[in-house]
């Protein structure tokens, strides 16, 4: 029988440097520690703080009123149910908090699929509606997408984020798929592995079945985005201290960038 | 009959259905072959560690059908109780436990209290016949709703949350 690992630890530091003596494969892989804690506790104070009605309207910004509570759903430390019911409680009219219950039904949604279709979660479950073909796509993330060295200031500074702290804000991550399987013709299966073996809310359901909607193998079209859309909805703080501030690959209208990403489309 | 808990990473919840189960102890085990796959993180590691620190469980790591069968065993227990999970690895190794021991899965109450959808093709389609039970108080919220369409303006259906993004 395996021995019991330690229970008692004076602080979050004293922890982690247990951990990565305990798991050194995992801290080969990052040693980082998140600034997210895990356990019930730390979820209710989450749970406090969560403000369903604004959530409606701000959540595509960066600075939006998410509530972070997606690790603790994502390892049961708070249930479905409990959220939405506290969430109702906390609006005047249920109606504002309906586009928070649907983010709910969204996990939900992808629980389901992935009961019924279990490791097939990792395969194309229809094809590119790229015009590409699954073999024009690399299998392997590049590694100055890894190392934060693209020269692009925001998807650098998402990588780290993710690296750093385990946590992306949800249109962050969406840009960042857009980037590496529109942009770079990646294949999806190589970042949603790299985003399952950082975030802390990491679901291999949500996650690769929002990477597929991304990549177009699970939904009609494939999703983009232009750099003013990644300007507006992060305050501007990535494109202001950008190098590549008004010629980077991001720049111009949705009808050229999708003309430059997917020539072939209209042939498909 | 004498029963331990085996806790798995998809319920971590200190008030999970499974804690009410008469128990005589619980473990949690780091799968190594789990971890390996997966790829985990230090981040992801410390906090599963972190939520394990807050619920009465033994903390182990390596293989974890031998690990919570010899748990059981050293613990007289005839039975083995875990929650319910959709993933593959989780649901394999209950299958492998289930080839010498007793194993009941435990689940919790539904997000969603209604008959299964039959259309999962897309979310659009997904929350077209989930919604009305998406907010748990369902006539009431029928009545509501029929109040803000009649109070608003004739100006064409109402397009609620459409499948325009998913949601990690």
């Amino acid at each position: 029988m395996s021995a019991e690992l330690r229970r008692s630890f004076a602080s979050r530091e004293e922890l982690a440097a247990y951990l990565q003596a305990e798991f050194p494969d995992a801290a080969a892989i990052d040693s980082h520690v998140s600034p997210i804690q895990g356990g019930r506790a730390a979820a209710e104070r989450r749970l406090a703080q969560m403000e369903p009605g604004r959530y409606g309207f701000t959540r595509n910004y960066l600075h939006g009123m998410v509530t972070r509570l997606s690790g603790y759903i994502r390892h049961g430390i708070v249930g479905l149910g409990e959220v939405r019911d506290l969430a109702l409680a906390r609006v005047n009219d249920p109606l504002h908090a309906s586009k928070f219950i649907a983010e709910l039904a969204w996990r939900d949604y992808w629980q389901r699929l992935y009961a019924r279709w279990g490791d097939g979660i990792w395969q194309d479950r229809e094809p590119y509606k790229t015009g590409w073909r699954a073999e024009d796509y690399a299998e392997e993330l590049p590694e100055d997408i890894r190392q934060a060295r693209t020269g692009l200031a925001c998807m650098d500074a998402f990588a780290k984020e993710l690296h750093e702290t385990g946590y992306l804000h949800n249109h962050a991550r969406m840009w960042v798929a857009a980037y590496v399987v529109h942009w770079r013709r990646v294949r999806w299966q190589a970042g949603a592995r790299w985003f399952l073996q950082h975030l802390v809310d990491g679901d291999p359901a949500s996650n690769n079945l929002s990477w597929q909607w991304v990549a177009s193998t699970f939904s009609h079209k494939p999703y983009f985005f232009n750099r003013e859309n990644l300007e507006k909805y992060s305050g501007g703080i990535y494109c202001r201290q950008c190098p590549w501030r008004g010629h980077c690959d991001f720049e111009g209208s949705y009808a050229a960038l999708g003309e430059k990403l997917f020539p072939r489309r209209s042939l498909a | 009959m004498t029963t331990v808990l085996w806790l798995h990473e998809d319920m971590l919840n200190p008030h999970a259905a499974l804690w009410r189960r008469p128990h005589a102890g619980a473990v949690y085990v780091f799968d190594e072959q789990h971890l390996r796959q997966a790829g985990y993180s230090l981040k992801r590691v410390m906090f599963i560690y972190e939520s394990l620190l807050e619920l009465p469980v033994s903390i182990r790591k390596g293989d974890t059908e031998i690990i919570v069968a010899s748990f059981a065993a050293e613990r007289g227990a005839q039975q083995i109780a875990t929650s319910v999970s959709v993933q593959p690895w989780i649901q394999r190794t209950v299958e492998r436990l289930r080839t010498r021991w007793r194993v009941e899965v435990v689940s919790e109450a539904p997000f969603l209290d209604c008959p299964e959808p039959s259309d999962l093709t897309r979310f659009a389609r997904f929350w077209r016949q989930v919604e009305p039970y998406a907010f748990g108080k369902e006539p009431w919220l029928k009545a509501r709703r029929a109040a803000a369409a009649a109070a608003r303006p004739a100006a064409g259906g109402r397009t609620t949350t459409q499948s325009r993004r998913p949601r990690q």
